[in-house]
């Protein structure tokens, strides 16, 4: 429901468009909605963006991930390093980035090579891959 | 003077030439392997990162994806991450503000203080 008013609203008001319908839906403000259908709403537009990206299979990953393996090491551990260690990275920014990387909004000519053949279930597949591989990565700790 | 003297003296020369220029590029060569930043500078550098890289599971809003955890990463790359940022070459404008700030060796303290905050090997 969110993803529907999103493409109404996006078209429109172009990329501020996701800022004021994640606003509107959240107020209710969109259709005159109830307060609860609002809540739920808002549940709807701040939970199911995370969710439906997490659903790539890591097992089918591991087979896609043959030719990363080549700069970000078989386990997502990068041997050289000017290139990022991949393991244990959240799925949802190895999507992102990968999606970026595929439409051009971040460029790297490795990467926009590889990038531009993945279909939206190889990227899934490929980040819940990565994502479950362990790795020194983690959240910096507050000093 | 003959013509040996000369060629000595030609000799000579040529080797304090050949020996400054192995020396420089020595020196070089170990700048820029020893141009890792200073990680405890990085440490109070770093404060302002934590906003959102210290926080697990932070989500980036609109397009909505988490927040990368960079403690542990590359330094290298973080290096060339912020220096993409700074430039412009690589979007994010929160990022944008942030590395636009930054000198070049403010991003090396930072990048390698998060290279060193990884968890330790199993």
């Amino acid at each position: 429901m969110s993803r529907f008013i999103m493409t109404l609203v996006q078209p429109a008001f172009g990329r501020s468009a996701n800022r004021f319908g994640g606003y509107f839906c959240r107020r209710g403000v969109l259709s005159g909605t109830p307060t609860v259908l609002a809540g739920a709403l808002a549940i709807a537009v701040t939970v199911f963006p995370i969710a439906a990206e997490a659903s790539g299979d890591a097992a089918a990953g591991k087979e896609k991930a043959a030719t990363c393996t080549a700069c970000h090491g078989a386990d997502g551990i990068s041997t050289a390093p000017n290139f990022p260690i991949l393991a244990g990275q959240y799925e949802s920014y190895l999507a992102q980035a990968l999606k970026s990387y595929r439409d051009g909004s971040r460029q790297n000519a490795i990467m926009a090579g590889f990038a531009t053949a993945l279909s939206d279930e190889d990227i899934a597949d490929l980040s819940a891959w990565f994502a479950s591989q362990p790795g020194p990565l983690q959240t910096a700790p507050r000093p | 003077m003959n013509l040996i003297a000369v060629r000595r003296r030609l000799v000579r020369s040529l080797t304090v030439v050949l020996l400054c220029l192995g020396a420089s590029s020595l020196s070089g060569g170990m700048a820029s392997a020893f141009a890792a930043g200073d990680a405890d500078a990085g440490a109070v550098k770093a404060y302002t990162c934590l906003g959102c890289h210290g926080v697990e599971h932070y989500v980036n809003s609109y397009p909505t994806f988490h927040v990368p955890r960079i403690a542990g990463q590359n330094a290298e790359y973080l290096i060339a991450a912020l220096k993409a940022y700074r430039s412009k070459e690589r979007s994010h404008q929160t990022m944008q503000s942030n590395a636009n700030l930054l000198t070049d060796q403010d991003i090396e303290d930072i990048s390698a203080w998060f290279a060193a905050q990884g968890k330790a090997a199993p």
